[in-house]
């Protein structure tokens, strides 16, 4: 048999479903042909390179949507409202359709007329019946930190990488639902901003990373305190303030084992509100 | 990362009846694997988000004749196929671009974080270099030879499932492959001292 010919079983030799007759053929083959051989032993090479392709990561961009969403509308299709997530390699967002979860809920001051609801969600409310619009609810599902937002009407959600202002989300949303995991896989706590046209912009959530290093006393911006009692406690912390209280500075000098209490021990009741939601998530709203 | 969504023969059914939503979350749903995919085919970034916007506007005017006799990711890879031979078409239609110029090289990209994989970083320089040289040649293949081996490679597609999703028999699956795997060891023995053993 021809050398081309032989190197045509080359896959199948590689994957051993070659049959006993042949592979037998072509290992004698080799023992008179060392060309033959060599051919096998880079192609193996290869092949064991070729292996290593798919583990190459390859970041989403953020553009990917709207390029998607607008070639459909050239297309004659209404514009689809979809969002993307992965908008980072390091820190996750993502979508999430259908969610059964009970938990705290941050209300936003609905400027606009229509039903809504606000406060904390009573553990026993089945989630089904749940239908909480324009309100920005924070909620754990497994172990990511859930974002869920119902339009009522024409809206614009925004998230944000707080502290460089990068976008990392923009859905247009109309009457539907955005549902969305933040997932911070960094080893710091990172903060995120959520945006909704026509609404108050004061909503933060701080997710921790996998480090808990923390130093229990020291100096700096509220928004480093509350990232420090994220990593400490590894706990998402749902916050509605203003930015600039963010910014304001404070002192801590922490003696609890209990992320409440830490954030209670600085941020003080004549200020802030502090709860724990049955599942964990910690909400702090700063009074006006 | 997880993702919660509906099974796809649910929103394939809801967005045959016009459901908007179900489509859009079909569409979320397979974005990043159809982006990956098409990346893999492209090596660039704004390419390979158009040939995903254009299969899923395939998609959507096709879907009313799917009927689900196959996986829906089996005929999504056979449209973004479709869109990355026509896309090929018509840049080779606009100049006299070769084969390789769609491969996109800067530093950055080259730059790989070495992972703690027991290689000494000998190893791991050599192995870095193997596969960028694997990419250049990957370039150099007849697009479809390409497609059938990031399939199979990267996509970790099964020889049925490509088989399916170009609609030929498993037989000439396997023997396309290891022809364009031939070819690509051709075209890497011009750099045989890497690719030796």
């Amino acid at each position: 048999m021809s050398r081309e010919r032989l190197q045509e079983h080359f896959s199948a030799l590689y994957e051993g479903t070659l049959d006993a007759g042949l592979t037998q053929q072509i290992q004698r083959r080799f023992d008179s042909d060392p060309q033959l051989k060599e051919d096998y032993e880079s192609f193996s090479l290869m092949m064991e390179t070729l292996g290593s392709i798919g583990e190459e990561e390859i970041e989403v961009p953020s553009f990917l949507s709207s390029r998607i969403a607008d070639r459909m509308e050239a297309a004659g299709n209404t514009k689809p409202a979809f969002s993307l997530f992965n908008w980072s390699k390091t820190l996750g967002f993502g979508a999430i359709a259908t969610v059964a979860i009970v938990g705290s809920v941050l209300a936003i001051k609905n400027q606009n007329s229509g039903p809504v609801t606000a406060g904390v969600v009573s553990s026993s409310a089945p989630a089904q019946a749940l239908k909480v619009l324009d309100t920005i609810e924070i909620k754990m599902v497994g172990s990511d930190a859930v974002l869920n937002y119902n339009s009522s009407g024409p809206k614009t959600l925004t998230a944000t990488f707080y502290g460089t202002g990068q976008v990392l989300r923009k859905a247009d949303l109309d009457g539907n639902t955005a549902t969305y995991a933040l997932r911070n896989t960094e080893s710091l706590a990172a903060i995120f901003e959520v945006d909704v046209t026509g609404e108050k912009s004061d909503h933060f959530v701080v997710v921790p990373g996998s480090s808990s290093a923390f130093e229990l006393q020291g100096e700096g911006k509220v928004s480093d305190f509350l990232k420090g009692v994220s990593a400490k406690f590894h706990k998402v912390i749902s916050i509605q303030m203003a930015a600039a209280k963010l910014e304001s500075t404070t002192k801590w000098d922490l003696k609890s084992d209990e992320a409440g209490a830490a954030l209670s021990s600085v941020l003080t009741a004549k200020d802030y509100s502090i709860s724990t939601a049955p599942d964990g998530i910690i909400t702090v709203e700063a009074h006006n | 990362m997880s993702e919660y969504f509906q099974a796809d023969n649910i929103l394939i059914e809801k967005a045959q009846r016009g459901d908007r939503g179900a489509l859009n979350e079909l569409i979320r749903k397979h974005q990043e694997r159809a982006y990956q995919y098409a990346f893999r085919l492209t090596r660039n970034p704004d390419v390979a988000a158009d040939v995903v916007a254009d299969a899923f506007v395939r998609i959507n005017n096709a879907l009313k004749n799917f009927k689900g006799n196959a996986a829906f990711t089996t005929w999504l890879y056979r449209i973004i196929t479709n869109c990355y031979l026509d896309q090929r078409k018509r840049e080779k239609g606009k100049s006299n671009v070769s084969l390789d110029s769609s491969y996109q090289q800067d530093d950055e990209d080259v730059t790989r974080e070495i992972e703690d994989t027991g290689r000494t970083p000998d190893e791991l320089v050599e192995r870095n270099q193997r596969e960028e040289l694997l990419h250049k040649a990957l370039a150099l293949l007849p697009e479809f030879q390409k497609s059938m081996i990031v399939m199979y490679h990267a996509e970790q597609l099964s020889y049925e499932e490509i088989a399916e999703a170009l609609d030929l028999p498993i037989g000439t699956v396997k023997s396309r492959l290891n022809r364009a795997r031939i070819s690509l060891r051709e075209i890497l023995a011009q750099d045989e001292e890497l690719f030796k053993v």
